[in-house]
């Protein structure tokens, strides 16, 4: 649960110790009404993709802050769901199922539109690539494509890390290593994308 | 919420649809599994019977044994792979495939590692002509199966998943073929273990085509 508080914060504010209790209650609320929408209860859908349309644009904002790519993401996240939906099984928790889709969508998104723009590569982006919920739109889309061109454990140990604001420890015990290797891993992450910048290859 | 929100929720909300009862998991590999091994089998019964003595081998061979465990383990894992694959899950992809791919490697090594010191006295008996040919063709319809079925879940690594589907369905008739065809470890790497690659690099040309892009 501790990975998704930060999300829960954003969704329903509060101090800590109400954020978790109320991200249990969101969870069992939206577990239990897609176990109903999958049996074929409309009602159920409708109310649950309400809910998620909020949610996951309030994820994105915090996150991306551009209005048009939060927009777009989030109508093509809820679309995802909406395909995927039948493969949610409720005996297991829905946030890492919902916000796969979403992380996955993102990225996809971000993509798709770093193709469309030209970015000039700036080497103060450094930092924005580290952590690009303080940096302005266009230096995240260039973020994003240097997230895209890491190594996967490199590319996740940042994304867990800076993106989703997990602790060295919870990024270690989600990706299935010691802290320290996580340390490291983010470490070297930062340092391939200063050199990805510099027009050097990656380590 | 805005009115243009509220239409696109209700043209969601209108495609829905009760989910089928056998689209589980573990029904789908099922599926996959027992349909699969009935076409594998019957097609190569259908063409030629199996190797004269290879009950009696493998019983008395624990090396030949291990070989076919690992190779049948490898069809399991490899599916059972797949399926997770295409639930989404913040489960890394590498982590995924830890057990198939360790199998395999088990798998080949045996087979390597036989090449010096075979489990069974390397023999042409049984022998059957365009083996390979077989391997490669019995393995199309499990990987044609597992792509319909898996479109009907939400692979987000399209291509990985395809691939790992095409090994897996090229191990079926590869570890079959170890019980149907002549006995020779490096007759076995080349000729019912070498066709699932291009089963495999067909899986990862099919896998984005074919699999639903969610």
């Amino acid at each position: 649960m501790a990975a998704y508080v930060g999300d829960a914060g954003s969704l329903v504010g509060g101090t800590p110790d109400r954020v978790d209790s109320q991200a249990d209650l969101l969870e069992a609320r939206w577990a239990d009404w897609m176990a109903r929408a999958q049996g074929g209860d409309a009602d159920a859908y409708r109310t649950l993709l309400g809910e998620l349309q909020g949610a996951i644009e309030r994820y994105l904002r915090s996150r991306f802050g551009d209005a048009d790519l939060v927009e777009e993401c989030t109508q093509e996240s809820l679309l995802a769901v909406h395909r995927a939906r039948d493969t949610y099984d409720p005996k297991r928790r829905f946030r890492p199922w919902l916000f796969t889709i979403v992380r996955h969508k993102a990225i996809d998104l971000l993509r798709r539109r770093v193709v469309r723009e030209v970015v000039r590569p700036d080497p103060d982006v450094v930092e924005a690539a580290a952590d690009p919920t303080h940096a302005p739109p266009t230096e995240r889309l260039e973020a994003a494509r240097l997230l895209e061109a890491l190594e996967p454990k490199y590319r996740d140990a940042l994304w867990l890390t800076k993106i989703e604001g997990l602790s060295i420890g919870e990024a270690a015990d989600q990706a299935g290593v010691t802290p320290s290797a996580m340390k490291t891993r983010v470490h070297r992450a930062i340092r391939a994308v200063r050199k990805n910048l510099a027009g050097e290859p990656e380590p | 919420m805005s009115a243009p929100h509220d239409d696109f929720i209700d043209g969601l909300v209108g495609e829905l649809k009760p989910k089928p009862k056998w689209l589980r998991p573990i029904s789908v590999g099922l599926i996959w599994w027992l349909a699969s091994w009935a076409f594998v089998f019957g097609a190569i019964l259908t063409r030629a019977p199996l190797r004269p003595g290879f009950d009696g081998q493998l019983v008395e061979n624990l090396r030949l044994a291990l070989e076919v465990g690992i190779g049948l383990g490898l069809g399991a894992a490899g599916i059972s792979a797949a399926l997770r694959l295409s639930v989404p899950d913040p489960t890394p992809l590498g982590q995924r495939l830890v057990i198939p791919v360790v199998l395999l490697a088990g798998w080949l090594g045996l087979l390597a590692y036989g090449l010096s010191d075979p489990a069974l006295a390397p023999s042409m008996l049984g022998k059957r002509e365009g083996c390979w040919v077989e391997a490669l063709l019995y393995g199309l319809p499990p990987l044609a199966l597992g792509l319909a079925l898996l479109r009907r879940l939400a692979p987000l690594s399209r291509a990985p998943v395809g691939a790992l589907l095409g090994l897996t369905a090229g191990s079926l008739p590869g570890i079959l073929m170890q019980l149907a065809c002549m006995y020779d470890p490096w007759h076995a790497l080349t000729h019912h273990v070498g066709p699932m690659i291009p089963l495999a690099l067909l899986g990862a040309v099919l896998g984005p085509r074919i699999l639903r892009r969610i």
